[in-house]
């Protein structure tokens, strides 16, 4: 396939004064795995809502398979429901069990079936070693399983696209690798991503390509052996000096 | 301490360990006893100035007269019944009315603007005017309109003016607890593709009703009280045949019999509200995030 899944193009966002996304543009094809990559407070996790359309953009374009959804004339909830997202926090439902997080948007939104929605999520449940959970609150689970279950909750809509906003940001060390591996699972599948992550080597592993970030713009953008490992601008070195000695 | 307790850390217990456990078991004597001592010296004072007042016997006699409680607690019990009737039928009213003015000031919808100016302008109104003003207003106001196919009977608009006073506050119980609903979960209903509706129904809503849940039973121990409001507009509840029955004899004791059935209802409930507190904060401090 050759056009791209999702293309953005120019996309400015300002909160008042602060200038959080500045002409950032990215094109993603299908079975494409990008990374981005950079500082704190540089845009990322807000390049990811406004994707996601969760915040109005002031200027650009978002286009999914060629449509632009961006459009405020667009039906956001039409294009939400094709792009899944991974919280930092997981943001699961507290009130309900791992199977009704999961269930809820299929039955709701796609209208279907109880039946249909729970044999999906079961599916999903037993593919990702967490049936024995299917039952529990998400309270009684540990950060990493909270995780996965929020990642299936994604998946349970068959997005055309997942994001993941620094998914193993808030877990324990020892908790990390298990939602990492998910994520590399759904990328030898074919799922399309973008991932934003600390998590340097993770990035190199997985992501064809990287997108590196700072102060709201694009400072660099390429495979990920040329951007995390020889990058051409001094910004880019000084991060990647910084993480190699914090981690 | 129990045996199997003890076991548990081995055999034997050291003796620094058992030192400790007969410090603690003096320590829980200790406060047992002082607080049984403080409350029988209170109580025994505040008793003994009581019965010897010089206006006790007359008090004793109009007050604690275990024959006129006899003679008027059957009416009284009938007339509570209609309490509770009442109570019951303005709470489902209230539960009613009330969410859907929180959920309307909840919304930011543009569409919705008339209606939430509307619903913030009642809750306003509403809380600023004693319940006892609106109820002369509604209860001898609008019958006395003779309007065609409205009714007039008391009791309905007794009721009414208890639901239109409640749900005022119980609204902005509702709307307490839909504002405390991390707006996480919004954003996590919403990328999942669920309508800004839809979100409110089935990840909003339930959560904020969970957390209001004593709030609004501390509602509902003073809705229960408040229902001997209605004794005003001539309402035949407890509260108004106990008048009768002083009206009748002069003695007060029928007062105290309305006051111990209102208690036998409202205790258990606040006491339950309490339980639900307390449970709720020890679900919040189990939860690790």
């Amino acid at each position: 396939m050759s056009t791209a899944l999702l293309e953005v193009r120019g996309l400015w966002k300002e909160f008042g004064d602060l200038t959080v996304l500045a002409d950032v543009s990215l094109s993603l094809r299908t079975h494409e795995v990008m990374a981005v990559v950079g500082p704190s407070g540089s845009g990322k996790s807000t390049l990811l809502r406004c994707i996601n359309l969760l915040e109005p953009i002031d200027d650009g374009q978002i286009l999914l398979d060629g449509v632009d959804i961006s459009d405020p004339e667009f039906e956001a909830d039409q294009a939400r429901r094709r792009i899944g997202i991974v919280f930092q926090s997981f943001n699961l439902f507290p009130h309900l069990t791992v199977l009704d997080n999961i269930t809820l948007a299929p039955r709701k939104v796609l209208k279907t079936s109880e039946e249909e929605a729970q044999i999906t999520a079961q599916h999903l449940l037993d593919r990702f070693d967490l049936a024995d959970k299917r039952d529990e609150y998400p309270d009684r689970l540990s950060g990493g399983q909270q995780q996965r279950v929020a990642i299936i909750r994604a998946l349970a809509m068959s997005p055309a696209l997942m994001l993941f906003d620094e998914p193993t940001s808030a877990l324990d060390p020892e908790l990390v690798g298990e939602v990492l591996e998910v994520i590399k699972t759904l990328a030898t599948e074919g799922m399309t991503m973008i991932v934003v992550s600390h998590e340097l080597g993770f990035a190199r592993d997985v992501a064809d390509a990287v997108l590196f970030m700072d102060e709201g713009r694009v400072v660099e953008k390429g495979p990920p052996d040329q951007v995390l490992v020889d990058p051409t601008t001094d910004r880019a070195r000084r991060f990647l000096s910084l993480m190699a000695e914090s981690g | 301490m129990t045996e199997a307790e003890a076991s548990r850390r081995g055999p034997g217990i050291s003796p620094g360990r058992a030192r400790r456990l007969a410090y603690q078991r003096g320590q829980r004597r200790r406060s047992l006893l002082i607080g049984a001592v403080s409350t029988l010296v209170v109580f025994g004072v505040v008793t003994l100035v009581v019965v010897n007042s010089p206006g006790w016997p007359t008090v004793k006699e109009s007050f604690f007269s275990w024959e006129d409680f006899k003679a008027s607690f059957p009416e009284i019990l009938t007339g509570f019944g209609r309490n509770i009737r009442i109570f019951l039928i303005a709470e489902v009213f209230i539960l009613i009315v009330a969410l859907i003015v929180a959920i309307i000031r909840s919304t930011r919808s543009p569409l919705l603007t008339p209606l939430r100016l509307a619903a913030t302008a009642y809750v306003d109104l509403i809380r600023g005017i004693p319940t006892i003003i609106l109820l002369f207003l509604l209860g001898f106001g609008v019958p006395a309109l003779r309007l065609q196919g409205v009714p007039n009977s008391q009791e309905f608009w007794a009721i009414t003016t208890l639901v239109i006073s409640y749900s005022a506050y119980v609204a902005e119980v509702y709307r307490a607890g839909i504002e405390s609903v991390h707006e996480s979960q919004t954003a996590a209903a919403r990328s999942l593709g669920l309508s800004s509706a839809q979100s409110m129904r089935w990840v909003v809503l339930p959560q904020a009703v969970r957390r209001v849940i004593p709030p609004l039973l501390n509602d509902f121990v003073a809705l229960q009280k408040d229902s001997a409001l209605l004794a005003l507009l001539g309402v035949q509840e407890a509260f108004r045949r106990a008048q009768i029955y002083v009206a009748g004899t002069f003695n007060f004791t029928a007062y105290l019999a309305a006051a111990l059935l209102f208690l036998i209802f409202t205790i258990p409930l606040a006491r339950f509200t309490d339980y639900l507190i307390r449970r709720q904060r020890e679900r919040v401090a189990g939860t690790s995030l």
